[in-house]
């Protein structure tokens, strides 16, 4: 885990009872018990039956299953962008199911970074003003405007990292490759303690594709991110940490 | 922060918003333009109905013996409102006015000139504007007693200073009478009806018709002729009025024919008519305020329409549901703001230019687009108040407003799920 105090520390109270338990690293996401159903008419799907898994800081968890197996589902309710029917999501110790939208907004912006298969950069802005944008959320104008110096030098460091040299172009001009490391610098913008990878090599060719998963892996080993990657890629799960399976809504664990 | 930053984004990089405030800035400007144009007409219509008419006039015209005491009466009547300028006093007689080539049928006006010129609007339009009294003028080896002429008159029969002009008219006992005048000035009265008549000195004409110190008008100055409680105010003028008719043993039925009328009820249906056609133009253009906000509804659905990936992709980056309506409406109001501006500038211009406009086209085209004998002016007047620019910016933003709100809140109401899922 990365010892250095976090850029942007949280003014969220946070359990602090159960970390280093052990000696062990203390999960910083949790599902417990999760059940997710969806309607198909007067029909009842349950996509999630009781799924429970854990990401630790300084690991990268692949996830996998046949399309439709509720990986992204797993995911999106893992990113507290869905609400689980049943069960708890754990966000670093806080249960996060009974937050208002304003708070579970929050853990997102401050501990969870997505990196997505179709990038979802925002078209009117610049490289540079998409990874900035976490911290834009994160920030009201008089913040902004206080930091923004350092927000940039940020910004451009991991620009630098993953790779970027055209930073005021727009994303419709980059390559699929290059969208994805401005999609990885942006989820990484604030620094998150979980970054959640839906299939982020999809859209690649393989050589790019080895290259955004070596920046991915050497960013959990440096930093200390919970790494979770949806992929049907088997070398991306044979690089992981350890491999969930997850097969008619339920998950096994491979390695 | 990427409120700001996202409202304006897409301010700049998407033309329907620039389409949207251009369309804003055209209602702006039709709006001031024709609400400017009907003001300045109000104005003008009502400056020629107002003209030196006083704002109340009290007339006792059906008690034979008149106001005995008119200057007694007019410091009481002073005293009903604080917002009395002055009371005036008039004694006016139906008479044939002979000139020296023509004969006409008119009024003569019994007035105190000093009293007149201190607190009505006679002193505006007089000519030469230093007469201060009637007097006696010898012409021909008569000595006259002075009459300020109405411009009618002047104009249809080419009267000058120091000519003459002979009145004749009936006595209270219904004797024929006539008297000769010297004309000493004019007076404009800006409509014909006030313009035939002629101003003489009231005492002296008292003395003629018979009443002598006595008045049958009280005219009332107020400093805010326009003002709201007006009617009010004529109320109460009424009311002291028959206090004062019953002090002086006039019956309960001669208080009756106490007859108080404001400057806008003496010409009530033309009053009416103006005043209405302002106010169905206000609602007309509320209309188009109405249709403003529909247009804005129909863009912003289409922009939240394109935008469901990006709202998509804010959320799973922390944006609140509050924040994404809060970046919608700031687009709209950027877009209601931009538009606004653009078109009270460009409102200011077209009114400042109205007339150059309208004269291009007129030469351009040989359109007759004002006819001002119509109008009784030569060129369109206009007025704009503060009030009216204080209206169209409200309206206007509360329009663009109002119109994004429901596409904005659907944005807001998206499942940040289903917009990463959209195609």
């Amino acid at each position: 885990m990365n010892s250095a105090a976090p850029a942007h520390p949280s003014p969220y109270p946070l359990p602090q009872g159960e970390r280093e338990k052990n000696g062990k690293s203390k999960p910083v996401l949790r599902a417990e018990n999760v059940h997710r159903y969806f309607m198909d008419g007067a029909r009842k799907l349950e996509v999630l039956s009781g799924v429970s898994v854990s990401l630790n800081p300084g690991e990268v968890t692949a996830l996998v299953g046949r399309s439709g197996s509720g990986k992204s589902t797993l995911l999106h309710l893992l990113g507290l962008l869905d609400r689980p029917d049943e069960g708890e999501i754990i966000v670093d110790g806080t249960p996060a199911g009974k937050l208002s939208e304003s708070d579970r907004s929050f853990l997102r912006n401050r501990f969870i970074g997505f990196v997505f298969q179709h990038y979802f950069l925002l078209p009117e802005f610049s490289v540079l003003d998409n990874i900035l944008m976490p911290a834009k959320v994160a920030c009201g104008i008089g913040r902004w405007v206080a930091q923004k110096e350092k927000y940039l030098a940020r910004a451009t460091e991991l620009a630098r990292t993953v790779g970027l040299e055209r930073l005021t172009q727009r994303p419709a001009t980059l390559s699929g490759g290059e969208r994805q490391r401005v999609g990885l610098a942006r989820a990484l913008m604030l620094e998150p303690k979980v970054l959640l990878c839906d299939e982020p090599t999809g859209n690649l060719d393989p050589e790019t594709a080895r290259h955004i998963m070596d920046l991915i892996f050497e960013l959990s080993r440096t930093q200390g991110t919970a790494v979770l990657v949806v992929t049907h890629d088997q070398g991306i799960a044979q690089r992981a940490g350890s491999v969930l399976r997850l097969d008619h809504g339920a998950l096994n664990t491979e390695k | 922060m990427y409120i700001l930053s996202v409202a304006l984004r897409h301010l700049r990089s998407r033309s329907i918003t620039w389409v949207a405030s251009a369309m804003i800035a055209v209602v702006v400007v039709l709006y001031l333009l024709i609400i400017s144009v009907l003001e300045g007409s109000k104005q003008h219509w009502m400056d020629k109905l107002q003209s030196i008419m006083a704002h109340a006039t009290i007339g006792v015209g059906e008690l034979a013996w008149g106001i005995q005491k008119p200057e007694q009466w007019a410091d009481e009547i002073q005293k009903v409102d604080p917002g009395i300028r002055g009371v005036t006093i008039g004694l006016e007689s139906p008479a044939m006015a002979i000139f020296d080539n023509a004969r006409t049928v008119g009024t003569m006006r019994g007035i105190d000139l000093e009293r007149e010129l201190k607190h009505g609007r006679l002193k505006e339009t007089l000519f030469p504007k230093d007469i201060k009294e009637f007097g006696v003028h010898e012409q021909d080896g008569r000595k006259l007693p002075g009459c300020i002429v109405g411009g009618a008159w002047r104009r249809s029969y080419g009267l000058k200073i120091g000519g003459r002009v002979t009145f004749l008219f009936s006595d209270e006992e219904g004797e024929a009478r006539s008297r000769a005048f010297a004309i000493i000035g004019f007076f404009e009265g800006k409509n014909p009806y006030l313009e035939t008549a002629a101003y003489v000195d009231r005492k002296y004409i008292a003395d003629l018709i018979g009443v002598p110190g006595r008045a049958k008008t009280l005219y009332v100055w107020l400093n805010e002729p326009n003002r709201p409680d007006l009617k009010k105010v004529r109320d109460n003028l009424r009311e002291k009025t028959r206090e004062l008719v019953r002090r002086e043993g006039g019956s309960p039925r001669l208080e009756e024919v106490v007859s108080v009328d404001t400057w806008q009820e003496k010409d009530n249906k033309f009053y009416l008519a103006i005043t209405s056609e302002n106010r169905m133009m206000r609602i007309i253009m509320g209309i188009f305020l109405a249709l403003l906000a529909f247009i804005m509804f129909l863009i912003f659905g289409r922009l939240v329409a394109e935008k469901v990936r990006d709202i998509g992709a804010l959320r799973a980056m922390g944006a609140t549901p509050r924040g994404i309506l809060a970046c919608f409406l700031t687009q709209a109001l950027f877009i209601g703001g931009l538009g606004l501006i653009a078109g009270l500038i460009g409102a200011f211009f077209m009114i400042h230019y109205l007339n150059g406009i309208v004269d291009f086209i007129a030469q351009t085209f040989r359109i007759d687009i004002f006819p001002g004998e119509a109008f009784g002016a030569d060129r369109i007047l206009t007025l704009t108040l503060p009030s009216d620019i204080l209206i169209i910016s409200v309206l206007t933003i509360f329009s663009a407003l109002i119109g994004a709100y429901l596409p904005a809140m659907r944005a807001a109401r998206l499942n940040p799920v289903e917009c990463l899922r959209h195609e």
